[in-house]
């Protein structure tokens, strides 16, 4: 058979189509051609996870390819019982929370300077609230939060965990994810109307 | 109920936290407050945001750094297998146990003669030209640059390049010439950009330039691999 | 006697002249009539891979759930045709002469289109494209693709089309223009480098990330798409769609 040969292309064809389970069983029988595409797929999200944790784009690169190599090494374990995204962002997430552990960075910490305070002025406000949050602006006012905050908006705010989850991978209370959470998000709102 | 104890729990209200009791209470608190309700209202808006934020593309080489990565971990456990299998200098070295034959002696006698030759020579080189200007030396320095990932590039090419050389004879001579200009012109455009880093070994774009240029010529050995 | 002798010399004439006019016949220089194959397939999810040496690719839209290849050049012994399963038809052409080949698939194909010497020519596709081209220049229109990688070493590369939210749009080239016509409210992140060339962004409002006069990165809306232009000799023209 002639085609023979452009064996390549015709896996890359059908594998775009295929579900990310095939794909990954695929990998883990070594097809790196499954794998490119299960990349392909996903790449830009876990990047953009690690980014939006480390705010530090060489870091977040190293991270991404740290969790792609942690991901083929792992990837005959997938079972499919769960969707592979939720799969693939719980791995990112612990090899992300693994890094700052390696880095002594602490994330029980609240801001560099101490507490907060979320006090509002009476009057002192601005009379309408602030225009529709532009995204790029909210992207890196993230960048701008104390790990610790950035780690629990992110998790909870962008990627959708629930505070019982965020609890267990930090190892700290329930209450202490959701004070978090809401200093992260007064202080983005801060961060956003300077911007303002 | 105060501005203050409703502000601290606005989240847990957004986030559908609270009893239904608490509720009333912000709420109520809130329909009269304008201050804490624009709060509430762009609190909920960043809470919204967060849920819509662009995703971010990292530089176009971290997929060959990835591959490379696997490649190199792939090719290290079967190295590994081969060297349990039988021992390797290292696990002779470690064991203490040296068999060594008289050329073997011979050999490492006259390489330990001439690094010590060698040595002395240059120490003496080196203590003459103190103090004349370091140019050279940086020059020297800056050729050195070894991009994040380039080697395994690098190294992937060579394998290829390999490849292609044992199969280009039987191409047509007209695939042959094309690919051989293309190449050629690459691999100029290659050595143009890597001077430019030279020049400038700190500048991201002039790095990722020579990493792109590799890719390029990474895609046409790939390519044409796949010729007949 | 000499009857006898012509009707004999009449008669083997008569009889081997049939096959004498056959054998001249088939040493002649034939010339190809074409080519043309059609296989049926879904509408939805039609994959076609096509890999041609020397010649044209031209894809467009088909009427029906069909994909339909001419060669117009082409013996029937110079292509092979595959369809390894219901919606997947693979198309190569076997020597080095040169072959033109027009398909028409469903609009939401997914195509994967290789060439060596020659053009790619793609228009009305919604699926995902995949092109590349060694010497040739590859033309992506009036597209509505979630996903466009289009590739040549030296020719130049166009593309217009609509940008989908999260789509992923790759246009590159090694010597050649690179050229992207796009709707003026359109979403996207966009990564633009040209060593030699020069840019021209068509007068976009972006948000700049970044601007030199060899790179330029920049996010319009919300960024959500992402646009990669790349080329190495050439230049970079973006251009609102009016």
């Amino acid at each position: 058979m002639h085609l023979e040969q452009a064996n390549s292309v015709t896996v890359e064809t059908t594998k775009l189509t295929a579900s990310d389970y095939d794909l990954a069983q695929a990998s883990a029988r070594g097809e790196m051609e499954a794998f490119e595409v299960l990349y392909q797929r996903h790449h830009r999200r876990v990047y953009s996870l690690c980014l939006r944790m480390v705010a530090n784009p060489t870091e977040a690169e190293d991270l991404t390819q740290d969790v792609f190599v942690q991901l083929f090494r792992k990837i005959g374990s997938f079972r499919g019982e769960s969707a592979f995204t939720t799969w693939l962002h719980r791995l990112t997430v612990n090899q992300v929370l693994m890094h700052f552990r390696k880095r002594g960075v602490r994330l029980e910490q609240t801001t560099e300077e101490g507490e907060m305070k979320d006090v509002v002025q009476r009057g002192s406000e601005r009379p309408q609230s602030m225009p529709v949050v532009d995204r790029i602006a909210l992207d890196r006012a993230i960048a701008q939060l104390p790990p610790g905050y950035r780690t629990v908006f992110v998790l909870h705010d962008v990627e959708g965990y629930e505070h019982e989850e965020i609890g267990q991978l930090l190892g700290v209370s329930v209450g202490t994810s959701k004070s978090q959470l809401h200093k992260a998000r007064m202080r983005l709102r801060e961060l956003l109307n300077k911007k303002v | 109920m105060n501005c203050q104890i409703v502000l601290d729990s606005l989240s847990n209200y957004l986030d559908g936290l609270l009893l239904e009791s608490e509720v009333r209470l912000i709420e109520g608190h809130l329909s009269q407050c304008p201050p804490c309700n624009s709060v509430k209202l762009e609190l909920a808006e960043i809470r919204q945001a967060a849920r819509e934020l662009p995703l971010h593309t990292p530089s176009r080489a971290l997929w060959t750094r990835i591959q490379l990565s696997i490649e190199a971990e792939r090719a290290g456990k079967k190295q590994g297998a081969q060297l349990t299998e039988r021992p390797g200098w290292w696990s002779q070295l470690m064991a203490r146990r040296f068999t060594f034959t008289f050329p073997q002696l011979v050999g490492a006698s006259a390489v330990a003669i001439i690094f010590f030759t060698f040595g002395v020579v240059g120490a003496y080189y080196q203590s003459q030209n103190l103090g004349r200007s370091p140019v050279p030396v940086v020059n020297q320095i800056s050729a050195n640059i070894v991009l994040p990932g380039e080697e395994k590039l690098k190294a992937e090419i060579e394998r290829r390049m390999s490849m292609l050389n044992l199969r280009k004879a039987s191409w047509d001579p007209q695939m042959r010439e094309m690919f051989e200009t293309h190449l050629a012109k690459i691999d100029q455009s290659l050595e143009h950009c890597r001077q430019n880093l030279l020049a400038n070994p700190s500048d991201q774009d002039s790095q990722q330039r020579v990493l792109d240029l590799y890719q390029e010529k990474a895609q046409l050995l790939e390519d044409f691999a796949k010729l007949k | 006697m000499v009857e006898q002798l012509n009707l004999i010399a009449c008669r083997a004439i008569g009889r081997l002249l049939p096959s004498l006019l056959a054998m001249l016949i088939l040493a002649l220089p034939v010339k190809a009539q074409g080519v043309s194959r059609s296989f049926r397939v879904s509408a939805e999810s039609s994959q076609l891979e096509v890999i041609n040496k020397v010649g044209s690719i031209t894809v467009g839209v088909a009427e029906g759930a069909v994909i339909t290849v001419i060669a117009r050049q082409a013996a029937s012994s110079d292509l092979n045709f595959a369809q390894p399963s219901q919606d997947r038809v693979k198309v190569e052409v076997t020597g080095n002469q040169a072959i033109d080949l027009v398909i028409h698939v469903p609009p939401r194909s997914t195509l994967n289109l290789l060439c060596y010497k020659g053009p790619i020519k793609v228009k009305n596709i919604s699926g995902q494209i995949q092109a590349r081209t060694t010497e040739g220049d590859i033309q992506i229109h009036q597209v509505r693709s979630p996903r466009v990688e289009a590739h040549s070493t030296s020719g130049n590369v166009s593309f217009s089309g609509e940008i989908l939210p999260s789509g992923s749009y790759t246009l590159k080239s090694f010597s050649g223009r690179v050229e992207a016509t796009l709707p003026a409210s359109a979403d996207f992140k966009l990564y633009a480098s040209s060593f030699r060339g020069g840019m021209d962004l068509g007068g976009f409002q972006m948000n700049f990330l970044k601007q030199t006069d060899k790179l330029v990165e920049g996010v319009l809306g919300n960024g959500r798409a992402s646009i990669y232009l790349w080329t190495q000799e050439g230049s970079i023209n973006l251009r609102r769609k009016p």
